[in-house]
């Protein structure tokens, strides 16, 4: 019999008994450690909510989108809808549609916003306290969610009745396929502001999902995404203390974003994991009390990096077998990506099927039903505290290099990383791993598939738009209050209410992240 | 040695497979120069003056956000200008359509996603006249 292992290299047994668990460790769901869930009834409590990832164009498109989701039945937590958008490269890394080296990147893979008139615009006529909206929006999250907030006050939303999240998580940009325009420790800055901020003003937002899914994008292994997504929590609450906020207020805010990749019990085994590990980190080492700081919240998105170009309606079948496994592990809500997205944005057709899906796995599968149902499976419970002490080990490392911050600025991460990604393509190319329908089972077709199309006029009218923005609004008090913004960066001020006064003034998402160029520099990834 | 730049035109920032790649061509023996992404777009100028300047044998372009036929058009155009007859190969999501289309343009090989490295690595090691060892 050939040894079989897990992809982040877990030796598996053949068959797993008794005498593989402690069942006195097992304990419930709904109490420390939360191994097993963290309401005592999961989901005849709270059903997962449902966040389908979209964003393309201009404004006044991608809010279509929105739309026909509500309409195929994606909902969020009590009734309310559920906004979740992705920008373009563009507006997450702070540039206008006027310059002129983005032009070909205006709403592609995201939508584009320069300005308040481009945020009024994505949310008119959507009743802002019941509407959950989650920005996607890494190193921008900042200032687009200080343009949330002066539309709300505009239109007198009280902000405590404001719900949703911001990802606010743009410090695995070198270890992620994301975006980190400022050095780490200013961007660190800027996250705690936004903390600080939400915990002040927006107790209905979530400030920080800590985007783990997209270093698992990048090929990171589920021991790596347990490890590192820890250490970045636990940097985080470091910098948020010594910023004055208490651990309890932070923590209870904290959500999680994991990838769900394709092992389906590793999967489960991290996510189990997860929450026990962060539960004690929480409890022993911040002294974090509150059980709802203990109570890991966790988001997931399926693997996009799953999904395959050839015969892509085989991803329908991946993508299930994934979100089915995320409602196994019991996780707090789910994206599914739609079958297209190795191809480009999702059609109607596709997200149409991404939406019943959610649908199917809620009410016809049984799975609502009972908590934790593989809790107690010999395999499960025994996978579980493999992974879990893996990943101490792995943590434990990164805290010898010094935690987080300096583990990244080593490269040592990043190597990892990488590392694991080229291990995981060698063995495609050698056949170790099997893609079907890529490297087995191919049938040679790709088709009939239709891909999705742009509005090819959307750079154009971005262009005009801001110029026409520029040629109306008061300039002089654009020009004050990006001086605010600059004071405010140098001296150390806390920098949302000045971004809100800012973008009040329609100062742009370009004008802001620049003045904040000339305080803060501007990372260097550093290549091969 | 064969010398290959590896760039991300733009500001797409998904660099798993070039990165994947540039380790490939270096196992092969090749010696790879590495454009990575950076907040600020890398413009075909860029990639081009930094192509003629390290004296690079091939130019891999790796782009997932739907700029490839702008950014290849305007490279051939630059590498004309400049007299430089470099080669260019480029990977990532490109639509069906658009593929006889990069062929015109000169394009020496089109990797869309799922593409064995070898046949890569191959394609590269194929668009100079020297000898490489193959690792």
């Amino acid at each position: 019999m050939s040894e079989r292992f897990t992809p982040s290299g877990l030796p598996l047994k053949p068959v797993y008994t008794a005498s593989d668990v402690d069942d006195s460790k097992i304990g419930l769901p709904g109490a420390y450690p939360f191994t097993r869930g963290i309401y005592p009834q999961m989901y005849r409590q709270r059903p997962w909510a449902m966040l389908q990832l979209t964003g393309y164009d201009l404004s006044e498109d991608t809010r279509k989108r929105v739309e026909f989701y509500t309409k195929q039945g994606i909902e969020h937590y009590q009734g309310n809808s559920s906004a979740h958008m992705v920008f373009d490269m563009p507006t997450l890394y702070g540039l206008d549609s006027d310059d002129p080296r983005i032009y070909d990147e205006i709403g592609r893979n995201g939508v584009h916003i320069n300005s308040l008139n481009d945020m009024e615009t994505l949310f008119r006529g959507w009743p802002l306290d019941r509407t959950h909206t989650s920005l996607v929006s890494f190193a921008a999250t900042p200032v687009l969610l200080a343009m949330y907030v002066a539309m709300a006050q505009k239109q007198g939303v009280p902000l405590e009745k404001l719900v949703g999240s911001v990802n606010n998580c743009p410090l695995l940009g070198p270890l992620a396929e994301n975006v980190l325009i400022f050095p780490l420790k200013p961007s660190f800055r800027l996250s705690v502001d936004v903390i600080k901020f939400c915990i002040k003003n927006l107790p209905g937002v979530n400030p920080f999902v800590l985007s783990i899914y997209d270093c698992r994008e990048k090929g990171a292994n589920a021991i790596q995404e347990l490890g590192i997504s820890m250490a970045l929590g636990i940097a985080l609450m470091q910098e948020c203390t010594k910023a004055g906020l208490k651990a309890d207020e932070v923590a209870s805010k904290v959500l999680f974003f994991f990838n769900m990749e394709r092992h389906f019990f590793e999967e489960i085994a991290k996510l189990r994991a997860a929450r026990r590990m962060w539960a004690k980190i929480m409890k022993e080492k911040f002294n974090a009390m509150d059980t709802k700081s203990q109570a890991l919240r966790i988001y997931v998105h399926t693997a996009s990096s799953s999904l395959q170009a050839q015969e892509p309606l085989n991803n329908i079948t991946r993508t299930s077998i994934q979100a089915l496994a995320a409602t196994l592990a019991g996780v707090q809500a789910i994206d599914i990506p739609a079958y297209d997205e190795a191809l480009g944005i999702p059609t109607e057709q596709a997200a149409k099927v991404a939406v019943k899906t959610q649908r199917i796995l809620m009410h016809e599968t049984g799975i609502t039903d009972v908590a934790d149902p593989l809790g107690g499976s010999y395999y499960v419970e025994s996978l579980t505290n493999q992974l879990e002490q893996e990943a101490w080990n792995y943590l434990d490392r990164i805290e010898k290099l010094g935690g987080y911050i300096a583990a990244v600025e080593s490269g040592f991460l990043t190597a990892e990383v990488e590392a694991s990604a080229y291990k995981f393509q060698d063995e495609v190319n050698r056949g170790e791993r099997m893609i079907v329908g890529v490297n087995c089972f191919q049938s040679g077709e790709r088709g009939p598939i239709n891909v999705f199309q742009y509005n090819d006029e959307a750079a154009s009218i971005a262009v005009a738009r801001i110029r026409k923005l520029k040629s109306e609004r008061d300039n002089m008090e654009v020009k004050r209050a990006l001086e605010n913004v600059k004071a405010a960066a140098l001296n150390g001020q806390e920098l949302m209410p000045v971004f809100v006064e800012a973008v009040k003034r329609y100062a742009t998402v370009g004008e802001i992240t620049n003045t904040l160029k000339e305080v803060f520099g501007v990372y260097r990834k550093s290549s091969l | 040695m064969l010398r290959v730049l590896l760039a991300k035109p733009g500001l797409d920032s998904h660099d798993r497979g070039a990165k994947i790649v540039a380790r490939a061509l270096r196992e092969a023996g090749m010696e790879v120069i590495f454009i990575g992404v950076t907040p600020e777009p890398r413009t075909p100028e860029e990639i081009v003056a930094s192509a003629i300047q390290e004296d690079v044998d091939v130019i891999g372009l790796s782009m997932m956000s739907p700029i490839h036929m702008k950014v290849v058009t305007k490279m051939r155009q630059l590498l004309q200008n400049a007299k430089a007859e470099i080669p260019v190969v480029i990977g990532g999501i490109i639509p069906d359509e658009d593929v006889p289309k990069l062929k015109e343009l000169g394009v020496a090989g089109i990797f869309g996603p799922g593409s064995p490295l070898g046949e890569i690595v191959t394609c590269i090691r194929n668009q100079c006249g020297r000898e490489t060892p193959s690792v």
